[in-house]
C-alpha cells in the first residue's frame, strides 16, 4: 500500500514538475536586452568592442548581461557604464538627397544594410553594409515610447530614431573611456525639405464651400439638423419636398428634420409648429413625440390643459412601444400631465362660476361637477399605476384627495 | 349686594344667549392659502357626510352648527365636543383637521397649501429621425 501511494506521488511529480518549471522566452529577456548601448541604439562600438544583445563577460569570463554598467561580481565598469553618452555620430560617405516625389518618411526595414532583421538592431552603415565603423541606424527600431518607428532617407542617413535631422553632438565625458567619435554629420533631408517647399508652387487655390441648398439626402443633413444648423434655403427646400410627397413616411422623415432643427435651434414656436402639424396631419403613433408635445404643452395655462389631456391620451394608446423601467416612468409621467391638467381645468371652472351668476351660474356649475368627476378619474387612475407601479405615490394621493374630496375614495 | 348679583345673573344668561345658536354651538373655519388670501373655491365636508359646504367667496369663511348626515342623524356641535371637517380646494392640497367646540369664540384658521405641479421631473423623451428599418428576412427556413 505504502509503495503503490509512492508510485502515485512520484507520478504525479513528474507530471507537475516540467509544467513548474517550464519557462517562457520572455523569461529570458533581463539577460539579452533590446538596446543596451547607453545612447539607446541596439548595437555599438565601445573601446573597439562590440556591444550588442548578446551577453558581455567580465574579467574571469562570467556571462553578464550586456546592458549592466557594473560587473555583477567584480563590481568593474563595463562598456554600457556612462549614462551620459550622446548619440553616436555618422562619419561614413552621404549619399545623395532623394527625390522629393518619394515620401518623406521611409517604411520601415529600409535599403540600410539589415534593415530587413525581424529585431530592431542598429547596423553600421557607412558602408552600406553591416560592417564595422560606428554603429548607424539603418534599420527601424523600437524607441523609448514604445512605437518603431524608420529613420527617414535611404542608405543609412544620419537622423535621428525619431526622424528628425540630427545636429552635431557635443563630447561628454572626455576622460571617459568611452570614445564615441564626435563628427560634424551634415543634415540629412534638407535637400528633401526644400525640394517639398518648392512644391507649395504647385498648390492651387482651393474656392471657399458654396453654400448648398439642396435636400435631397435628409441622412446628411441630419448632423446640421441636430445642431439647429441647416440653411434657410434647406429649410425651404425640406418644406417643398414634404408638400410634394406622396408618401407618409416620407412625409413623417421630413419632418422629423424639420422639426429636430427647429429644436436644436430653440426656436420654440417653430417647433410648436412643426409638431403640431406633424401629429395632425402625419403621424400620431409615435408615443415620443406625443409625449413630448403634451409635456410641452403641460408648461402652458389652462388653455393648453385640454391639448395637454389629448396628446397624452394618444401616448398612452401606444405605450406599448416602450419597454422595462421606460415605460413605467414615462407611463407614470403621462397619467400625471393628465391628471394635473384636468384639475387645472377643474380649478379654472370653479372660478369662472363663482364670477358667474344668475343662468350662466347653473351652467358652469354642472361644468363645475363635470370637470371634477374628470379629475377625480384622472387622479385615481394616476394613484392606481403608481402604486401597481411601485412609484411614489405621495403626489397623486394628494390629488386624489383633493379631487375626491375624500380620503376613503382614494384609499386601496 | 343684590343688585350685583342681578348684573351677574344677566351677564351670564346674555353671554350664554350668544355663544349658543338654534341647535348647536357656532363654529366658524376661514379658508386661507399659505399667504393669507381667502381661498374662495374652498370646500368644508364632515367625513361621514355627503354634500360639500361652499365657503364664503369673498372672505373664505364657513360658519355652522350643526351637520346632517345620509343616513339621517344630525351632527349637533356642542362643546366638548370633537370636530373632523376635510378641508379641501382645487388645485390645493385637502387637510383633515379636528376641532374641540369650546363654549365661544370658535373660530380659527385653515392653510391650504397649494400642489406643486413640477413637470421639470419629468424626463423629456428624445426625437428620433425617420430611418428605414430592413426587413427581417428570418434565419431559418421551412419548419420541415
Amino acid at each position: 500500500m505504502r509503495t503503490r501511494s509512492l508510485r502515485l506521488s512520484l507520478l504525479g511529480l513528474c507530471l507537475v514538475a516540467p509544467v513548474a518549471l517550464a519557462a517562457g522566452l520572455s523569461d529570458y529577456e533581463p539577460i539579452f536586452p533590446t538596446n543596451p548601448c547607453q545612447d539607446g541604439w541596439a548595437a555599438c562600438i565601445v573601446n573597439g568592442d562590440s556591444v550588442t544583445a548578446d551577453p558581455t563577460k567580465d574579467a574571469a569570463g562570467r556571462p553578464l548581461p550586456s546592458d549592466l554598467r557594473v560587473g555583477w561580481f567584480d563590481l568593474e565598469a563595463t562598456a554600457a557604464l556612462s549614462p551620459f553618452v550622446e548619440l553616436s555620430a555618422y562619419d561614413g560617405e552621404l549619399d545623395a538627397p532623394e527625390p522629393p516625389a518619394e515620401a518623406p518618411v521611409a517604411s520601415g526595414g529600409g535599403d540600410g544594410g539589415g534593415g530587413g532583421d525581424a529585431r530592431p538592431v542598429a547596423v553600421a552603415s557607412n558602408d552600406g553594409g553591416g560592417g564595422g565603423g560606428q554603429a548607424s541606424q539603418g534599420g527601424s527600431r523600437r524607441d523609448p515610447g514604445g512605437e518603431t518607428t524608420a529613420p527617414a532617407g535611404a542608405g543609412g542617413g544620419a537622423t535621428t530614431p525619431s526622424g528628425r535631422p540630427m545636429f552635431t553632438p557635443t563630447p561628454v565625458g572626455q576622460g571617459s573611456d568611452l570614445t564615441a567619435t564626435p563628427t560634424t554629420p551634415t543634415p540629412v533631408g534638407s535637400g528633401t525639405t526644400v525640394a517639398q517647399l518648392d512644391n507649395t508652387a504647385a498648390i492651387q487655390p482651393v474656392a471657399p464651400p458654396v453654400a448648398n441648398d439642396s435636400c435631397d439626402d435628409l441622412v446628411a443633413l441630419e448632423p446640421a439638423a441636430l445642431m439647429g444648423r441647416m440653411l434657410p434655403g434647406q429649410v425651404k427646400c425640406l418644406e417643398g419636398r414634404l408638400s410634394g410627397a406622396d408618401l407618409q413616411t416620407e412625409k413623417d422623415k421630413i419632418s422629423r428634420v424639420l422639426m429636430q432643427n427647429a429644436e436644436a435651434a430653440g426656436n420654440k414656436s417653430e417647433w410648436e409648429r412643426l409638431i403640431k402639424r406633424h401629429l395632425e396631419d402625419i403621424d400620431r403613433s409615435d408615443p415620443n413625440l406625443c409625449f413630448k408635445y403634451a409635456l410641452h404643452l403641460s408648461r402652458g395655462g389652462v388653455g393648453r390643459a385640454w391639448g395637454v389631456i389629448k396628446w397624452a391620451d394618444y401616448a398612452l394608446e401606444n405605450k406599448q412601444q416602450w419597454t422595462g423601467s421606460t415605460y413605467k416612468a414615462r407611463v407614470n409621467a403621462l397619467y400625471q400631465l393628465r391628471a394635473e391638467a384636468a384639475v387645472k381645468l377643474w380649478e379654472d371652472a370653479n372660478a369662472k362660476m363663482l364670477a358667474a351668476s344668475g343662468d350662466d351660474r347653473s351652467k358652469l356649475e354642472a361644468d363645475e361637477v363635470k370637470l371634477r368627476g374628470m379629475a377625480k378619474d384622472y387622479s385615481r387612475e394616476w394613484l392606481d399605476y403608481a402604486r401597481a407601479a411601485g412609484e411614489d405615490i405621495k403626489k397623486p394621493m394628494a390629488l386624489c384627495v383633493s379631487t375626491a374630496g375624500s380620503k376613503k375614495f382614494c384609499e386601496e | 349686594m343684590s343688585s350685583r348679583m342681578m348684573w351677574a345673573l344677566a351677564a351670564v344668561m346674555v353671554t350664554g344667549c350668544a355663544a349658543k345658536g338654534k341647535t348647536g354651538t357656532p363654529v366658524t373655519v376661514f379658508v386661507t392659502d399659505t399667504e393669507a388670501t381667502a381661498i374662495s373655491t374652498a370646500v368644508i365636508r364632515h367625513p361621514d357626510e355627503a354634500e360639500r359646504h361652499r365657503v364664503n367667496s369673498v372672505d373664505g369663511s364657513w360658519t355652522e352648527e350643526v351637520l346632517y348626515m345620509p343616513d339621517g342623524s344630525e351632527i349637533t356641535f356642542r362643546p366638548g365636543e370633537m370636530l373632523v371637517l376635510e378641508i379641501s380646494a382645487p388645485g390645493y392640497e385637502t387637510q383633515v383637521i379636528q376641532y374641540q367646540v369650546r363654549r365661544r369664540k370658535n373660530e380659527f384658521n385653515v392653510q391650504l397649501v397649494r400642489h406643486d405641479f413640477d413637470d421639470e421631473a419629468i424626463e423629456e423623451p428624445m426625437m428620433s429621425f425617420g430611418r428605414d428599418n430592413p426587413r427581417d428576412l428570418g434565419g431559418g427556413g421551412p419548419a420541415n
